[in-house]
């Protein structure tokens, strides 16, 4: 029996169209995926569905009921829950405070004891952490909290948006294996994801948006092995070797050979709790000069507290940073940027109501100790925006952009900044596969040029195709370092993060 | 002159043009993020400096309104260090007790300030209205200017990108204190020329009026009606506002009904154009070419 019905479908923001007639249906305890590149609509679509955005033509039915124009709570107590793009916990309030909030609405109140014990089993370490503020939990959890908090809700139909989202490789296969769970105990699921494999695995259909339109329709076995999909959307082992283009050699002879071996970055005994709760013990790094330096490790290990402390958001509570054998512990961000370290964010925060180019011009204009005009500035940006492929996009908002647009975005204006040492956090996050591709040849070529790169990723064949060096951080230290392929063989690694031994 | 007319004519262009300079300098501190809502703390010390300083030194209203903008711009310097970080709701409500704490030190010193008992300008000083009038228009024209400037400048990327997330924007070597400083010190020496010229109209300043809420309030009222965050909409906001509320108390008189009626305008103009006028008119605009390239 269906239980969704999205007939029609037309809605966009201001004057642009993006869903131009949308028509899909999900069944009474069904998993669809639904997939597309970035900006072809799929949050947009989840934005419909929830009441988030009023459409302005075509129907939504759940349940037999015309729900077009219900407001968004009335949605939620007839039985339709979000996880949304960006996990949107609320950062002030404790996990459990979090979690008590997915059940506001009458339908679910009873049953909250029952609901809260149900998401704790299925998520072990929200139950480990329930007192703890939800700003707290590293990226990887707060992923988890917003599933569990959608849970709560005692949904009909689970909408899922980007689940896979800043998940290390172990925790990945744990949350799509509760997918898989949670489906089969009747629950009905419509799964936006870039992870296309991941999806396919626990979906029984798949549709494939383009240009706010429905342009493939079939079961997830067909579209697993339709041609079109592998190309688009699926991440293949192959990928590991993909070749660099010709122009760039992937790891630079001259600097394999001889890496400087004065460090750009020297870090010495670095500590930092919050409230108790060590996230940084007794870390000792460096990162050599023209170093092409990966840093993976399981969600929580502290791989963006790192960042936070390198960049000067956050002070060590001990410990020592040095960037080119100066001390930039202590300093404030703006000065650790005219030092030369440029950086990404994990979750995007490009400037929504500023132009693409005027984001990247921003990054242009501050960045060293002389300022430069705006009209030099404005030369300065087509490069990085050729870069990561927005040249065309450049007199857009950068809050209309998908996300994957957004963190391609942030790239660039990194990029801008001219950093010596530049710092990604999860950059490759919310990237189709196609795009991975292009960026990590972008990525490479950056690195050629002479930047240090400093990398947090949990696409595991980004990681190893990039990396010339890996650390492994795991409660904050370091679990292990080496080259990639002595990562993947250490025991450890494949116990802490990988889960399953890897051969990619 | 011409448009000295009559007084009636003169009030309002003093009145316009004060409006469009508070609008304008609101407008300048909001679109960096910093909402104040102590525009009469600028607006008080301007109107004091100047009638202080003329008093004292026999100074003539020009130069007079060279103190006044000082202490103005110093205020706000100040101002902006000692908020340090405060953002939103914390730095506005840092700036309303700003103007409070200022009210009550001009009551509490009366050898300085006249007290509660307010205090008068030197006869001799005072002008006519349609200097007066002129000396506002012509600030209201530089007030323009120079945001006009500033938003040709990197200042205006900086501006935008706090206003947006100031946290990330230091990752791209902005330096929020620079600009916070900078931006309350222009803002401050605006508000202080407007207050500083009113009071040579009025010839006469006491706290109450000094450091009045509804000054604040009014700084407000033009950005928000005519477009915040914009260069025309502040200026057409101050204007359609004197408009408003002298159109309101001509049809209606002085009393009540005649303020409900301007307020009530208010509310239906940013209810229905929550980008001001001046983003109505800008939709409007590209509504409209596309109707043309649609049938092209």
């Amino acid at each position: 029996m269906t239980l969704l019905e999205l007939s029609g479908l037309r809605a966009g923001y201001g004057g642009s169209v993006v869903l131009d007639g949308v028509d899909l249906t999900v069944g009474e305890g069904e998993v669809v995926a639904l997939l597309g590149i970035n900006g072809a609509g799929k949050s947009t679509t989840m934005r419909v569905i929830t009441g988030l955005l009023d459409p302005s033509g075509g129907r939504v039915v759940f349940g037999g009921v015309d729900i077009t124009h219900f407001p968004a709570h009335k949605r939620v107590a007839e039985g339709v829950c979000l996880s949304p793009e960006g996990r949107l916990v609320f950062p002030h309030l404790s996990v459990e405070d979090n979690l008590y909030l997915g059940s506001f609405h009458p339908r679910a109140r009873p049953h909250r004891a029952e609901s809260l014990e149900r998401v704790y089993a299925l998520f072990p370490i929200l139950g480990e952490r329930r007192a703890q503020k939800a700003g707290f939990l590293s990226g990887g959890e707060q992923q988890m909290l917003a599933m569990a908090r959608a849970l709560m809700g005692r949904p009909r139909l689970l909408l899922l948006d980007e689940p896979s989202f800043g998940l290390a490789p172990l925790i990945l296969e744990v949350v799509f294996n509760t997918i898989g769970e949670i489906a089969r105990s009747g629950i009905s699921i419509l799964l936006v994801e870039q992870n296309a494999q991941a999806a396919l695995g626990v979906a029984e259909r798949g549709y494939v948006l383009s240009e706010g339109r429905i342009t493939l329709s079939v079961s997830a076995a067909e579209l697993s092995s339709s041609s079109d999909m592998r190309t688009l959307f699926l991440r293949e082992i192959e990928e590991t070797t993909v070749p660099a283009p010709v122009s760039i050699e992937s790891k630079p002879a001259a600097v394999e050979a001889g890496l400087d071996p004065e460090p750009i970055l020297q870090i010495r005994g670095l500590h930092r709790t919050f409230g108790g709760l060590v996230a940084i013990n007794n870390l000792a790094l460096d990162v050599k000069r023209h170093q092409f330096l990966g840093v993976i490790g399981p969600n929580g290990a502290g791989k963006t507290t790192l960042l936070n402390l390198i960049t000067g958001y956050y002070a060590p509570s001990a410990g020592e940073i040095s960037l080119n054998g100066q001390r930039i512990d202590g300093l404030k961000p703006y000065d650790v940027c005219v030092r030369g370290v440029g950086r990404t964010f994990q979750l995007v925060q490009c400037f929504p109501e500023m132009s693409v180019i005027d984001n990247v011009i921003t990054g242009a204009l501050f960045a060293r100790d002389a300022r430069i005009s705006l009209e030099e500035a404005r030369e300065r940006v087509r490069r990085p925006l050729e870069l990561v492929g927005l040249e065309r996009k450049t007199d857009v908002l950068a809050g209309t952009l998908a996300l994957g647009e957004q963190k391609k975005l942030e790239l660039a204006r990194a990029l801008a900044t001219q950093p010596q040492l530049l710092l990604l956090d999860e950059v490759m996050a919310g990237s189709p596969h196609e795009d991975v591709v292009e960026l990590m040849a972008v990525l490479r070529a950056i690195h050629a040029a002479g930047t240090t790169i400093l990398m947090i990723e949990h696409l595991v064949h980004v990681i190893l195709g990039l990396a010339q060096h890996i650390v492994v951080l795991n409660f904050g230290e370091k679990l292990f370092e080496g080259s990639p392929d002595e990562v993947v063989a250490d025991p450890k690694v494949i116990e802490t993060y990988f889960g399953t031994p890897t051969n990619k | 002159m011409p448009f000295a007319a009559t007084a009636v004519v003169n009030d309002w262009i003093i009145t316009a043009a004060s409006m469009v300079i508070l609008a304008v300098s609101w407008n300048l501190a909001a679109s960096a993020g910093l909402i104040s809502l102590g525009h009469s703390a600028f607006w008080g010390v301007g109107s004091y400096a100047a009638v202080l300083t003329a008093n004292k030194l026999g100074l003539p209203l020009v130069v007079a309104l060279i103190p006044a903008m000082l202490i103005g711009a110093l205020l706000g310097a100040l101002l902006a260090l000692i908020t340090g970080r405060l953002r939103g709701i914390f730095f506005a409500i840092a700036t309303l007790a700003l103007s409070e704490g200022l009210r009550v030190i001009a009551v509490m010193t009366p050898g300085f300030t006249g007290g509660g008992e307010g205090i008068y300008i030197n006869p001799e000083l005072r002008i006519g209205a349609h200097w007066v009038a002129a000396i506002m228009v012509v600030g209201a024209l530089i007030s323009i200017l120079v945001t006009w400037m500033i938003s040709r400048t990197s200042w205006h990327f900086a501006f935008r990108a706090m206003r947006a997330n100031e946290s990330a924007a230091q990752m791209l070597g902005v330096r929020p204190i620079t600009f916070r400083v900078g931006i309350l010190a222009l803002a401050g020496a605006m508000a202080a020329f407007a207050g500083g010229v009113r009071v040579w109209y009025g010839g006469f300043i006491d706290p109450g009026m000094a450091f009045d809420l509804q000054i604040t309030i009014l700084a407000q009222i033009g950005p928000l009606l005519g477009g915040i965050y914009t260069l025309v909409g502040p200026v057409i906001g101050a204007l359609l506002s004197v408009l408003l509320s002298e159109a309101a108390r001509i049809w209606f008189g002085a009393q009540g009904f005649g303020l409900l009626v301007y307020g009530v305008a208010l509310v239906l103009c940013i209810l229905f154009l929550p980008h001001g006028v001046w983003g109505g008119v800008l939709q409007l605009w590209t509504y409209g070419r596309r109707r043309i390239r649609g049938k092209q």
